[in-house]
């Protein structure tokens, strides 16, 4: 009960007014630095962090934490709207999102990410302060066989992300695994698959990848079509708020979401980016309407919004308890935290109870602030898909392009946009699926790294993948999700046709 | 283009990439671990070929087998649209092709969009190069603007006021929000 | 509030704007303007900005470069530095941080030394890493090469394993590596196997028999020992020092000079215990080649004020940063003598990089 009173506390010094303002301007900063491609959270929070230094600690924390959950949220704005997404944790989204916006259903799906990102993150706060102890645990079963077959497992489930042959899923996988081991090898410093290009070396940014994909092919194909084609952008005359059936739609992902991205947030290192991927698989598995998922399915925004919030819930735990940041934005906030005289560790929830429940409260606020300044926007932000077609599409790539400008500051910069812009167009003339290759890049170093330690260690014996229990269990829940289906549907057909049989 | 033919194609294009990959890890230098630097990536080079070459195969494959089925059938019937048919039965997931525009599946599937001549998306891309390039050395501002104005007149080249109007208030109010309200400093080029 | 931000801003931009805007090619990281921004905002609610005339330096606002990612190691000093710098008035002309990831510090430093060769308004942190970066041959300068400004603090590296592990102390772990070093796994982050490497030679082991596992950082070396895939690891201490306060894992060793402040004063140094290792890894500041003496002086003025001002000292404490200030020739010894040691190592063990 302690929790509760140390809770208490913290609430009650991040819901004075002063806090409550600063919230409402965090989660507003947050959120027009998120709509803005190539400026993340990252250099949201590190433009403020002097600045915060300056302000009281708990207003400091407050204004931070509601830049990260505004940005977060601003990032799922561009990729649904205009298939744009702004960081990692937002891609996903970007698959139904834009085609719900094409349907003309643009107003439901950034509502159902807004609540999903609501209710998400306010269970993993819940998770956060109660399960700390319990879940810190899970880290310390994780080792690197288990985080490698994670990562294979992840992979191998993204070749069903898409709809349409598995061969050309799996090729959109290893070309996301090519592009991600291009650029020095974290390990040895060693430059690899530069072709002698120097600035190659610091590999391909993820952001840049992601927003040539998705958006530049989809602009490039509209404004050649040219007018007296069909619209691909429906009129919004009547765009529709959520209606009985999203909402009833919705809450089954937004719950399993929250859980999932929860627990795959724990792990360090993995974080909310493989959260959303993962619950837009699960989506897709269970869901009864396999055939809508790539055509505007709200499932496939529900989840993964819910996800990847509850994994920055998630993230937090590993981050108080271990000093383990999951992400280079985690890192940075864990900085802040330092520089506030807080020293994370297994500690901390006995000795630094202050801050860390104001924290905490205050991660709470900025979540409630979220909604509060979202919902009425989502309404205006939907409005500018009215403009006419080759105005919003040109306006997309000059956003895009500045984006791109903004993170290397160079021709070479403006120039993979491009070249990953035809290569995106030509994977889609293929029929090869964009989304996989995006979870392979984020995911190679992760899988790499895990599997050379995986060997290091064993002195090169795969024997650990079936000794270790945690991997072993791995294993069979894998052979039993990809084998399992396959005999039942067998079975289910032999009946049949034995059924079949006898009646005739 | 027929389906099977753009796989075999694709496949094709696939197991090239993939065999310039596997070579371009030859000049990874080699260390003592047991994994080494080069490992995953010839790993990846490898998959790559595999993976195209087996979509160009099972391209070649179907192909083949729908042919047979036309001569066995000896009907004049369109042998795509059965090969679609058989493609679909061929595998139990696999659903036709985006592309194919047949967005038949579901209840709500809008219809996939149609095709644009390629001729024109090869003009669009060369023009977005060209923005691309000239960025840094002419500057944000002029060059946004005549991009924009490039655009948008192709488009609806009727409307070139509201085209105009739009190329250079949107160039600027960006430039303004960008340089002035988050101090990032796009290209001034020879305006500065 | 919003129309506040906005002032800020604008003041920010045209006080920065002089030096930058007309150095077209020049690419400005968005960390770094943005940094200004909010940099100014801080400095301008309280005081003016320094006369933009005459002879003293500085003039305008003088980039600090962490060539890392934002949160590394490089990024955090170059933040706490400006921060202490900024809040005690020692500099009142803005310092935008910046980050220039790339080849491990290599892009940067090399940038220093080329492009910005003989400008006053850039300084950048460097430190032992980019020592073993040139002595691997993977780039073509060192922070010896450089206007070295000073140096500022070391971060004493310590070899630590679980609790409740294999080995009480340091002589178990030396008979263990002696038996069979490929069960002894060692966590270390990049480099950071060097000093062991050397210990180990130190012990009569041959390093390339060490069964190295590469981490990224102390949460992850931590983890990976709890979680038994490790079973000692190395890195600088103040990555182990919530875990050790804790009492999950215990110190072994440490490669520092003199024995550890309180409460790890009980520690053995490589030294005592008979293995002649002594290797820090220290943080510094340097300026671009050829640098005007004026801002040289300029700076090492600054950063001693700094070193001895409140903020820098909390911040050495918090972050458990051991000072190891030192400006001049002073600072120029220490470092040519750590490139040294890491000469050497990298020459005798191999680093794992055999062909």
């Amino acid at each position: 009960m302690n929790t509760l009173i140390d809770l208490g506390g913290g609430f009650a010094s991040a819901l004075e007014p002063v806090s409550l303002a600063f919230a409402l301007l965090g989660v507003l900063l947050g959120t027009v630095v998120g709509v803005l491609p190539g400026i993340g959270p990252i250099s949201a929070i590190a433009i403020l962090i002097p600045v915060s230094f300056g302000m009281e600690p708990v207003h400091g924390l407050i204004l931070l934490c509601g830049i990260y959950y505004g940005s977060m949220y601003g990032g799922s704005i561009t990729a649904t709207l205009i298939k744009t997404p702004g960081e990692v944790a937002s891609a996903v989204t970007a698959i139904e999102g834009y085609e719900m916006a094409r349907q003309g259903r643009g107003k439901a799906a950034l509502a159902t990410a807004a609540i999903g990102s609501f209710l998400a993150g306010t269970l993993a706060i819940i998770g956060l302060t109660f399960l700390s102890p319990v879940l810190v645990q899970l880290a310390s079963v994780f080792g690197a066989t288990e985080y490698f077959l994670l990562m294979a497992t992840a992979l191998l489930l993204a070749s069903t992300m898409s709809a349409g042959s598995r061969t050309k899923a799996l090729i959109s996988i290893f070309i996301g695994l090519a592009v991600g081991l291009v650029g020095l090898d974290f390990q040895t410093g060693l430059p690899r698959q530069t072709f002698g290009i120097d600035l190659l070396s610091d590999g391909i940014d993820f952001t840049i990848f992601a927003m040539a994909l998705f958006a530049i092919p989809e602009a490039i194909r509209n404004l050649a079509l040219g007018r007296g084609a069909k619209e691909t952008i429906q009129s919004f005359g009547e765009d529709k708020w959520m209606t009985k059936q999203d909402w009833q739609r919705s809450a089954g992902p937004w719950a399993r979401g929250s859980v999932l991205g929860f627990i795959i947030g724990v792990l360090p290192g993995v974080g909310p980016s493989l959260a959303s991927f993962m619950s837009y698989i699960m989506e897709k598995r269970v869901s009864k309407r396999k055939d809508e998922f790539g055509h505007g399915a709200i499932e496939g925004v529900a989840g993964p919004e819910a996800a990847n919030n509850a994994g920055v819930g998630g993230a937090m735990i590993p981050l108080f308890s271990l000093g383990i940041p999951g992400s280079a934005t985690t890192a940075l906030l864990l900085f802040v935290f330092t520089m506030y005289g807080l020293q994370p560790g297994p500690l901390i929830f006995r000795e630094e109870t202050g801050l860390i429940w104001t924290i905490i409260a205050s991660m709470y606020i900025g979540n409630v602030a979220l909604i509060i300044l979202n919902l009425p926007l989502v309404g205006v932000f939907v409005k500018l898909l009215k403009m006419p077609k080759e105005i919003l599409f040109s306006a997309i790539l000059v956003l895009v392009v500045i984006g791109a400008y903004a993170i290397e500051f160079s021709l070479f910069g403006l120039m993979m946009l491009g070249i990953f812009g035809v290569i995106g167009y030509l994977m889609e003339k293929g029929g090869i699926p964009l989304a996989p290759a995006i979870l392979a890049l984020v995911l190679v170093p992760l899988l790499e790294d895990n599997f050379r330690r995986m060997l290091q260690i064993s002195g090169g014996s795969f024997a650990p993948l079936v000794t270790r229990p945690v991997s072993l269990s791995i294993i069979i829940l894998m052979v039993l999700g990809i084998v399992g289906p396959v005999v039942f549907r067998w079975w289910v057909s032999r009946r049949k046709l034995l059924a079949d049989v006898t009646v005739s | 283009m027929s389906t099977h033919r753009a796989d075999l194609f694709t496949g094709c294009a696939v197991a090239v990439i993939g065999a310039v990959y596997y070579i371009a890890t030859f000049s990874i230098q080699e260390t003592a671990n047991i994994v080494t630097p080069r490992t995953f990536p010839a790993i990846v080079g490898i998959a790559l070929i595999v993976l195209g070459l087996f979509l160009a195969g099972q391209a070649i494959f179907r192909h083949r087998k729908n042919t047979l089925a036309e001569v066995g059938a000896g009907s004049s019937g369109s042998a795509e649209v059965r090969g679609d048919v058989q493609r679909s039965a061929a595998s139990v997931r696999e659903s036709s092709d985006s592309d194919d525009a047949d967005g038949g599946v579901g209840g709500v599937v809008l219809e996939a969009p149609p095709e644009a001549p390629a001729r024109k998306i090869v003009f669009q891309f060369v023009l977005f190069f060209i923005y691309l390039a000239i960025l840094i050395p002419v500057g944000f501002l002029l060059s946004t603007a005549a991009f924009l104005m490039g655009l948008t007149s192709i488009y609806a080249p009727d409307k070139w006021i509201r085209n105009l109007i739009f190329s250079v208030a949107f160039a600027v109010v960006i430039y303004v929000a960008f340089v002035y309200g988050l101090a990032v400093y796009l290209p001034v080029g020879i305006l500065g | 509030m919003r129309s506040t931000t906005i002032t800020r801003t604008r003041r920010a931009t045209s006080a920065s704007e002089g030096p930058r805007l007309n150095r077209r090619n020049r690419a400005v990281a968005v960390g770094a303007a943005l940094a200004t921004v909010a940099l100014v905002a801080t400095a301008c609610g309280n005081k003016a900005q320094p006369p933009g005339e005459g002879g003293d330096y500085p003039k305008g606002p003088v980039t600090v470069t962490a060539p890392a990612e934002p949160g590394s190691g490089w990024d955090t000093t170059a933040r706490a530095m400006t921060e202490a710098l900024q809040k005690d008035d020692i500099v009142t002309s803005p310092l935008p941080v910046q980050n220039k990831p790339g080849g491990t510090g290599c892009s940067w430093i090399t940038s220093m030394m080329q492009q910005e060769k003989g400008k006053d308004d850039q300084i950048a942190i460097t430190s032992l890493a980019s020592q073993t970066m040139k002595a691997r041959g993977l780039c073509e300068y060192g922070p010896q090469d450089t206007t070295l400004i000073a140096t500022l603090y070391v971060e004493d590296f310590m070899v630590v394993t679980p609790e409740d592990g294999d080995f009480k102390d340091l002589d178990a772990l030396v008979k263990a590596l002696k038996d069979d070093p490929q069960k002894v796994t060692v966590a270390a982050a990049g480099d950071d196997t060097l000093p062991f490497a050397l210990f180990a030679k130190e012990a009569g082991i041959d390093p390339a028999d060490i069964n190295f596992v590469n981490y990224d950082g102390g949460g992850e070396q931590t983890t990976a020992m709890l979680n038994g895939d490790a079973k000692v690891a190395i890195a600088g201490m103040s990555e182990f020092r919530s875990v050790l306060e804790a009492g999950d894992i215990t110190p072994l060793v440490t490669f520092a000079e003199k024995p550890l402040a309180a409460p790890f004063d009980d520690v053995p140094t490589a030294k005592d215990a008979g293995y002649d290792v002594t290797l820090g890894n220290w943080r510094g500041v340097f300026g671009p080649a050829e640098m005007p003496d004026e801002a040289v002086d300029y700076w090492a003025k600054a950063l001693e004020d700094m070193s001895k001002s409140d903020t820098w000292q909390d911040t050495l404490e918090k972050n458990q940063w051991a000072s190891e200030f030192s400006t001049g020739d002073d600072a120029q010894t220490y470092v040519d003598e750590a490139a040294k040691t890491v000469e050497e190592g990298v020459k005798e063990t191999d680093l794992g990089n055999s062909k």
